[in-house]
C-alpha cells in the first residue's frame, strides 16, 4: 500500500523530522489521513501479540531480546521507546511502519553511540529499555 | 647436499660466500636464492631432521608474561614453519607508517617495497596471485560481505598448504651444488675479523659431542628466529665480553607477538549467516586455495581514534553453555542420569543468555540464530622492557638460556575494547546482529589472552643506530657482514602472520648481498 506520509504541518514548516517525530505527530491527530490502519484490521490476539510477532521480525536485523530469545513480553516498551507512541497509537499504524521506525531508530541509536552494555550484549538504547524491563532491573 | 655436523672434523674449517645460521623459512629462503644466484652457501642448522627432545631442550628457558618460551618455536630443521598454521596475508599501508600515537613505530622500508618481494615469495609460501580484500573473493567463492561501514574492511587470509620448508624444499638444499646444508650445528661464537669488531671472520660451530669447528665466509646472516638472533648476540656479549654492532643495549628489547581472544559473541539470524562469507569459518575454498575472511579495521579509523591495527574472525560454534545444556537434554532424553551435572549446570549458567536463546529455538519460540565467536588478533606495540634477555641457567653447549618478558602497553589494550565496541556497533547498526562482550572495557578481555608465537622485534630494524640494531638492508648497524632476517628485524607487526614477510625479507636480503658480491668482484 502506498501513502503519502508527509504530514502538511510539517512540511509547511519545511523541517526534516525523523520518522519518530512523524509518527508521533501522526498520532497525534495532524496527520489523520496518512494513517490508515485500522484497529479492526488487527490480527487476532490483539496488538500486544501483533507487537511480539513485530518484534520477532524486525525489519533488517532483530531485536536484542529476539537475538538472546527473551521473552518479548515487553514489546510495548520497544515500541512506545523507538516511536514515541502508546499500544493504542501504534495499533493505528501499518506493520511495516512500525517495524520501520524500530529499525530506524534502533540504526540511528547504534550510529550515534547510543548504546549500552545489558548483561554483556551491545544493545541500542531502544533495546536497552526492553531489555532492563524484560530482566526486571 | 645435507650433512650434519658429525661428519666434519673437530677444528677443521668450512668456507663460503655466505654462512647463514638457522634453517626456517628465512634460512632456507635465502640459501637457495644466493645459490641460484651463483653464490657457495654453508646453511647451518643446529637442530636435527625430525623434533628431538634434546635439540628442543636447548629452546628451554624463563618465560615471564607470556607463554612458555619453550614450546612456542621448533628447533630442527625448518624450524618453526613446522608448527605454522599456513596464514598468509599482506601488512596494511598504515603498518609502516610512523604514527605518532605509538612510540617507534615505522618502518625505514616502504611498503611498495616489501609487497614487491611479498608477491616474489607468494611461490614459496604456495598462495595465489589473486588479492586479498574479501570482495575479490565474493564471486568465485560464494557467500556475501556485510554490509559494514568504511570504518572495517573485510579481507581474507589464503592459506598457505601450510608449506612445511624443510620438507618442501630439502631435494633443492639436497641436489643444489652450492648449498652444504649441515644440521647438529649449533653456533656458539661469532669471530671478528678485525680488532675494531666490525666484521666477522668465522663462526664457531658446536657439534652435540662438544666438539667445534668453524665456518668462514664474507658474509653472515643470522636466521635463527625472533628469540635466538637475539640470544646468540647477547650470549656472544655475556660470555665472550664481545659486544657486536653499533646499538647492542637495543638487541633483545622491542619483543612482539600478535595478542588475541575471544573477545566476544555475535548473534545474527542463521539465514543471514548462512549466506555470508563467514561460514563455513575453515574457509572457503577455490580450487587448491582455501580463503579464510576477517573484519579489519580500517587505516582511517586506526588514524582517527589513534589505535593499533586489530581485526576480528568470526568462529562458528556453541557456547560452553550450550553444550553443557546439550548435554543435559542428550541424557535425560536417554532416561540416563547426566553424567557431568554438577560442572554442566554452572556451565549452563554462566552462560545463561546463550542457553536461553538455545531452548527458545528449539521450542519454536524464536527464530534459529548462529553464534559466532568475534576473535580479536591485535598488535602489540614496540615496548623496550618487553624483551629477549639472558637467564642465568645455560643450556647444553654453555650458551646461557634466553628469559623472554612480554609486557604490553596501554594502547595494546585500549585498542581492542574501542575497536570491538564499533564493531559491536557497525554489526547493530547494519541489522546484522548483536555482539556480547564479557569484558570490562578496561584490558580485561587480556586476562584470556592467546598468543600468536610470532616472536618479533628484537633486533628491529631502523633508519638510525640509536633506534634499532639493524639498518634497511638488515646488516647489523656498525657492521660490515653480519646480517639478521627473519622477524625479529619488525620494528612493528601489525595484525598479520610474519611468515610470508619473512620469506620475502630474505628474498631482499639476497638481492642487496648478490649486489656487493657483485660490487666487490
Amino acid at each position: 500500500m502506498t501513502r503519502d506520509k508527509t504530514p502538511t504541518a510539517t512540511a509547511t514548516a519545511g523541517a526534516a523530522l525523523s520518522r519518530r517525530a512523524v509518527l508521533a505527530a501522526g498520532a497525534a491527530g495532524a496527520v489523520a489521513a496518512t494513517v490508515t490502519a485500522p484497529a479492526a484490521a488487527l490480527p487476532a490476539g490483539g496488538s500486544e501479540d501483533r507487537l511480539r510477532r513485530l518484534c520477532r521480525t524486525l525489519a533488517g536485523g532483530r531485536s536484542a531480546a529476539a537475538a538472546v530469545a527473551w521473552p518479548v513480553a515487553s514489546a510495548e516498551a520497544l515500541c512506545r521507546e523507538a516511536t514515541g507512541l502508546d499500544l493504542g497509537a501504534v495499533a493505528k499504524l501499518s506493520d511495516a511502519e512500525v517495524l520501520a521506525a524500530i529499525a530506524d531508530e534502533t540504526r540511528r541509536a547504534f550510529r550515534a553511540g547510543q548504546v549500552a552494555r545489558v548483561g554483556g550484549w551491545v544493545l541500542a538504547r531502544p533495546e536497552t529499555a526492553v531489555y532492563r524491563l524484560a530482566a526486571g532491573a | 647436499m645435507i650433512i650434519t655436523a658429525e661428519g666434519i672434523d673437530p677444528g677443521s674449517e668450512l668456507t663460503g660466500d655466505v654462512c647463514i645460521v638457522g634453517a626456517g623459512a628465512a634460512g632456507i629462503t635465502l640459501a637457495r636464492e644466493m645459490a641460484a644466484g651463483g653464490a657457495k652457501v654453508i646453511l647451518l642448522e643446529a637442530g636435527e631432521e625430525e623434533f628431538t627432545d634434546e635439540s628442543q631442550d636447548v629452546y628451554d628457558g624463563e618465560s615471564q608474561g607470556y607463554a612458555p618460551i619453550y614450546s612456542s618455536r621448533l628447533r630442527y630443521f625448518g624450524g618453526t614453519t613446522n608448527h605454522w598454521s599456513g596464514y598468509c596475508r599482506p601488512y596494511n599501508r598504515i603498518d609502516f607508517e610512523a604514527r605518532d600515537w605509538i612510540p617507534r613505530s615505522g618502518w625505514p622500508i616502504t611498503y611498495d617495497t616489501l609487497f614487491g618481494y611479498l608477491d616474489k615469495a607468494r611461490p614459496l609460501v604456495e598462495i595465489t596471485d589473486r588479492g586479498f580484500h574479501a570482495e575479490d573473493w565474493v564471486e568465485a567463492v560464494g557467500g556475501e560481505l556485510f554490509p559494514l561501514p568504511d570504518t572495517f574492511v573485510q579481507s581474507v587470509s589464503q592459506l598457505s598448504p601450510p608449506t612445511r620448508f624443510a620438507e618442501r624444499y630439502r631435494d633443492d638444499l639436497e641436489t643444489t651444488g652450492a648449498i652444504t646444508c649441515v644440521l647438529r650445528a649449533s653456533v656458539v661464537d661469532l669471530e671478528p675479523a678485525d680488532e675494531g669488531n666490525r666484521r666477522i671472520g668465522r663462526v664457531t660451530v658446536q657439534r652435540y659431542d662438544n666438539e667445534t669447528f668453524t665456518v668462514a665466509a664474507r658474509f653472515f646472516v643470522l636466521a635463527l628466529g625472533g628469540v635466538e638472533n637475539a640470544r646468540l648476540l647477547l650470549a656472544v656479549r655475556t660470555v665472550k665480553d664481545r659486544a657486536l654492532g653499533a646499538s647492542p643495549d637495543l638487541v633483545g628489547r622491542f619483543f612482539m607477538d600478535h595478542v588475541g581472544a575471544d573477545v566476544g559473541v555475535l548473534a545474527m539470524p542463521m539465514a543471514a549467516a548462512e549466506a555470508s562469507i563467514y561460514l563455513p569459518w575453515k574457509g572457503r575454498q577455490l580450487g587448491d586455495t582455501v580463503v579464510v575472511p576477517a573484519i579489519e579495521t580500517s587505516d582511517d579509523f586506526q588514524r582517527e581514534h589513534k589505535l593499533t591495527n586489530v581485526n576480528f574472525t568470526l568462529i562458528p560454534g556453541q557456547s560452553y553453555g550450550i553444550r553443557a545444556f546439550r548435554r543435559i537434554a542428550g541424557d535425560l532424553e536417554r532416561f540416563k542420569w547426566p553424567q557431568t551435572l554438577d560442572r554442566d549446570i554452572v556451565g549452563m549458567f554462566s552462560n545463561f543468555d546463550d542457553v536461553l536463546s538455545h531452548a527458545g529455538e528449539k521450542l519454536g519460540m524464536s527464530d534459529a540464530t548462529m553464534h559466532f565467536y568475534v576473535r580479536a588478533i591485535a598488535e602489540s606495540t614496540p615496548n623496550p622492557d618487553s624483551r629477549v634477555s639472558l637467564d642465568t641457567g645455560t643450556d647444553r653447549f654453555g650458551m646461557p638460556r634466553a628469559r623472554l618478558d612480554f609486557r604490553a602497553n596501554d594502547i595494546d589494550l585500549h585498542s581492542v575494547d574501542v575497536s570491538l565496541m564499533t564493531l559491536a556497533q557497525a554489526l547493530g547498526e547494519a541489522g546484522l546482529g548483536r555482539v556480547k562482550i564479557d569484558f570490562e572495557p578496561n584490558g580485561q578481555w587480556s586476562d584470556s589472552v592467546e598468543w600468536g608465537y610470532h616472536h618479533c622485534g628484537t633486533t628491529r630494524m631502523s633508519a638510525a643506530a640509536e633506534d634499532g640494531v639493524v639498518d634497511a638492508d638488515l646488516r647489523m648497524h656498525g657492521m660490515d657482514n653480519l646480517y639478521v632476517t627473519g622477524s625479529s628485524v619488525f620494528p612493528t607487526i601489525g595484525a598479520t602472520t610474519p611468515t610470508w614477510p619473512i620469506a620475502a625479507l630474505s628474498l631482499r636480503l639476497a638481492d642487496h648481498l648478490r649486489e656487493r658480491m657483485s660490487n666487490d668482484s
